[in-house]
């Protein structure tokens, strides 16, 4: 075959082209993925902290009272005491400058000797706690300070003044007894929605998991291959594209009689969770039809052959083999979990519950973010360090995913 | 291949019957020739198609083994020799059956020669006894001694022919003594036979063809 | 001689394709019969049919009698797993289940309800002595049974098939995925076996038919064309076409 010049010429333009054009594409992708990621994280990680995990989320406010009687004396200054922390060596208490996450400047606890006044102090703010033992612990943060002076004037120090921590305790230097403390717990923290997305992630795989795992049995073991089953088949393969949104409608509407029956006054957890165990559901299916399909029909055959009924056959032999596949469907379902947000708002409502139950509010970690972005003013550092760990989640999932799969196709030849 | 393995130790032990039934037609051809006995004569006669069937057989038996067992190497070797030595085996019967004939036509040898044709009937019988004993035993190094043992009947042969030039010159000649000498002929074809059968034992083994001449 | 098998007019058809036709034969107990011929003959789909395997695939119609001590097989009455612990089988490919050695041989008896660890530990050492593989692997008896060589799991699918106590164990070519020598070692082991058990193999490798079979069936297009005993079949075939194919001049 003759070929010229020019066609020759064409051909390699046309290829380099196309081939480029794909070349792009992908560093185009990899590109905003990068960024995004970036930002994320350059955002985010200075909160990403242990702290972060396990702080509630409201702060709580307390003003303790001191006991009367000789208060001051001499405290050392303790060696491992971390230089930027002031001491005070009247009181006993070393107070330390920091910033919230809503960058507010503030003074925290930094040591309290067991001596001082500061560790026997008492609640005094009304409620349940009124008069029991509050003593002030290091992380708390010190809002105001009374005192009376050496005059015999009542005189305070602390943040309501924006003092730092060395005026303050420059200022107690002054004092000749304490009053008492108003103190604040510190808040911010996801310890709330991460005990809630646990729950979330438990009920809902609770409901799901057999639910799904015995309906793609019977549907690819059991029922005969006929246009009814049919019919079933594409019905759960459309639930997996309808809307998330969708679905918490219905969750409101349909499920939470249900959960009213068991108690539930408002929107809460368990019907969160069931309205996501019905999101799941197709997703379980799938998967464990997909790591059905997977196990060799050699095996059920040499199971059958062995005088084992059907349905032994596929208790004691298909399922088993199939459990890798099915566990990936429980990875992936809990990525879902995690990542779900539009149901859930619906459902289990967008108030920030430090302290969730299954009948009472609460957020996931998506919600968390979706509530903490959606105030007048946007918390952007939180919302990234939360989504830091959402990302670093997924991640784990997904490499176990990848592990477990390849385990799976080992274990057949 | 234990089941290759036993149905060769079968087809063996067939063919080493077989030289039993072949040695004992000798046995008593030695008699007859001596007796003269006709009766006995004729059942050896009939002794010989009992041996044909062995070949037969045997034959059977190789294409068995050919056909289902599919024997290569030295298990193929074995029913080829198996074969060739039960074909020469047949041919030793029926040397034993032509000297019955000679016998129940012209009589037993005539006396002047009795001994040696005694010595030679014994001499062949030893050598085939030599001969069975090395095919059972897969003996190669036996197997190579047989011809010389083969010579000891050539040489005995060669002195009943100087015993009956004697005859002729001093003219003591009797009619009955010429088919005296084509009745030992046989035993000397036999004898080259049972060579033969040496070599078809080492073509087994080592898978060389020997030629004893 | 009893036969363990007594096939009576016996027709298959997958949808329209009538796949066996009019086969009529008895097949000997505790002897070795083997069937042949080319690929896609219905020998195979024969060797489901004798422990119902063929239920299972769609669209498959079975007529005439297949009859065991005595029973039809295809009887409404007949209690399918109750058969196919009579009729053992082993497949193609060795097909051990992933697990243990020793679940793979308890699974059968498992399965029919046994549950004495004693007895279970007995059958399968029994079995696994049958099928010449307790020698190898008495020490790893709790290990997968996936560590095992192609021919030793071949060996323990056929003691799996023997801890059931089958009358009748059905072979579907198996050795065309194991080596010469695996291949050699379960030939042996099938002559051993013949002795308890009666013995059907399906092989595509001539030789290995005439090696350790008494009978062969030449099979052809869904027919029998010769059943005899596999001495007559390979010395004196009397059909043309059995003669072909053995000879490999077939098509």
């Amino acid at each position: 075959m003759n070929v010229t010049k020019k066609q020759q010429r064409q051909r390699t333009l046309k290829d380099a082209f196309l081939n480029g054009l794909t070349a792009f594409s992908s560093m185009l992708s990899v590109l905003v993925l990068t960024i995004l990621l970036g930002y994320v994280f350059s955002k985010g990680i200075g909160l990403v902290n242990v702290d972060l995990l396990r702080n509630q989320y409201w702060s709580k406010s307390a003003i303790v009272a001191v006991e009367e009687g000789t208060q001051s004396g001499t405290f050392e200054r303790p060696e491992d005491l971390p230089k930027e922390a002031v001491w005070s060596e009247k009181w006993g208490i070393a107070l330390i400058d920091a910033v919230s996450h809503e960058k507010q400047a503030l003074v925290l606890v930094e040591r309290v000797d067991e001596n001082s006044v500061f560790a026997a102090t008492v609640d005094t703010s009304a409620g349940p706690n009124q008069g029991k033992s509050y003593p002030v612990v290091p992380g708390l943060q010190v809002q105001k300070i009374d005192f009376t002076d050496q005059q015999g004037n009542a005189n305070f120090t602390g943040m309501l003044a924006s003092e730092t921590a060395e005026e303050m305790v420059h200022a107690l230097d002054q004092a000749v007894s304490i009053r008492s403390v108003f103190i604040k717990t510190p808040g911010g923290g996801i310890r709330g929605s991460l005990i809630a997305t646990l729950y979330l992630i438990f009920v809902s795989l609770l409901f799901a998991l057999p639910i799904g795992v015995a309906s793609a049995v019977y549907l690819n073991e059991i029922a005969k291959k006929n246009r009814f089953n049919g019919l079933i088949r594409s019905g759960i393969e459309t639930l997996t594209g309808v809307p998330s949104i969708v679905y918490g409608l219905m969750g409101v509407s349909v499920l939470f009689p249900i959960t009213a029956a068991f108690g539930a006054t408002t929107t809460n957890i368990l019907l969160g969770s069931l309205t996501l165990a019905i999101i799941l559901l197709p997703t379980i299916i799938r998967s464990t039809e997909e790591a059905l399909l997977v196990v060799p029909q050699s095996l059920r055959d040499a199971s059958l052959s062995l005088g084992a009924s059907e349905t032994q056959t596929i208790f004691k032999i298909t399922l088993p083999c199939a459990i890798p596949g099915i566990l990936t469907g429980v990875l992936l379902s809990i990525g879902r979990i995690i990542g779900e947000s539009a149901a859930l708002i619906y459902t289990m409502g967008t108030f920030i519950n430090d302290s969730p139950s299954l009948l009472s509010q609460g957020t996931s970690l998506a919600v968390h973010i979706w509530s903490v972005m959606s105030g007048e003013q946007p918390n952007f550092e939180l919302a990234c360090a939360i989504s830091i760990l959402i990302l670093v989640f997924v991640l784990i999932l997904n490499l176990t995913v990848k592990l477990i799969s390849r385990r799976l196709n080992k274990a057949w030849y | 291949m234990v089941k290759l393995d036993e149905t060769l130790s079968l087809f063996q032990d067939l063919i080493q019957e077989m030289a039993r039934k072949v040695r004992s037609m000798h046995c008593l051809a030695m008699q007859i020739m001596e007796s003269g006995d006709k009766e006995k004569a004729l059942q050896l006669i009939q002794l010989d198609e009992f041996v044909n069937r062995y070949e037969e057989e045997i034959n059977d038996r190789a294409q068995d083994v050919l056909a289902l067992l599919s024997p290569v190497a030295t298990d193929l070797r074995i029913v080829i020799a198996g074969i060739k030595t039960a074909s020469d085996l047949e041919r030793i019967a029926d040397y034993a059956k032509n000297i019955a004939r000679y016998v129940i036509k012209n009589g037993p040898v005539a006396p002047c020669i009795r001994p040696i044709a005694q010595q030679i009937g014994e001499s062949f019988l030893a050598m085939f006894d030599h001969t069975i004993e090395a095919y059972q035993a897969r003996d190669v190094k036996k197997a190579f001694q047989i011809p010389e043992e083969d010579e000891v009947i050539n040489r005995l042969l060669e002195e009943v022919h100087a015993i009956l030039k004697e005859a002729l010159k001093n003219q003591k000649i009797d009619d009955s003594i010429i088919p005296t000498v084509g009745l030992l002929r046989n035993l000397e074809r036999a004898g080259d036979h049972t060579k033969n059968i040496c070599e078809h034992l080492i073509y087994q083994e080592k898978g060389q063809h020997i030629d004893f001449d | 001689m009893e036969n363990c098998f007594e096939i009576e007019n016996l027709n298959l058809y997958y949808g329209e394709k009538q796949a066996l036709k009019n086969l009529n034969l008895s097949i000997r107990k505790n002897c070795v019969t083997a069937l042949i011929g080319p690929s896609g003959c219905g020998k195979s789909t024969f060797l489901r049919c004798l422990n119902r395997m063929n239920d299972l695939i769609e669209g498959c119609r079975i007529e005439g009698k297949i009859m065991i001590q005595g029973v039809d097989i295809y009887d409404p009455k007949t209690n399918v797993v109750d058969l196919r612990t009579k009729v053992g089988m082993v497949f193609q490919r060795p097909n051990p289940f992933p697990m243990s050695i020793f679940e793979n041989v308890a699974y059968g008896p498992r399965c029919q309800g046994i549950k004495d660890r004693r007895i279970l530990k007995e059958i399968v050492e029994n079995s696994l002595k049958q099928a010449a593989l307790y020698e190898e692997v008495h020490d790893r008896l709790h290990e997968s049974a996936m560590g095992l060589s192609g021919g030793q799991q071949q060996r323990l699918c056929i003691a799996r098939a023997i801890a059931m106590e089958p009358e009748v164990i059905l072979m579907d070519e198996p050795t065309s995925a194991l080596d010469p020598i695996a291949t050699s070692k379960i030939e042996e082991l099938i002559e051993e076996l013949k002795k308890s058990y009666s013995i059907i193999i399906v092989t595509h490798s001539m030789q290995q038919a005439s090696r350790v079979s008494d009978d062969t069936a030449f099979f052809l297009l869904g027919e029998i064309v010769e059943m005899d005993t596999t001495r007559m079949i390979f010395n004196q075939p009397k059909d043309k076409r059995t003669e072909d194919y053995i000879t490999g001049r077939f098509g």
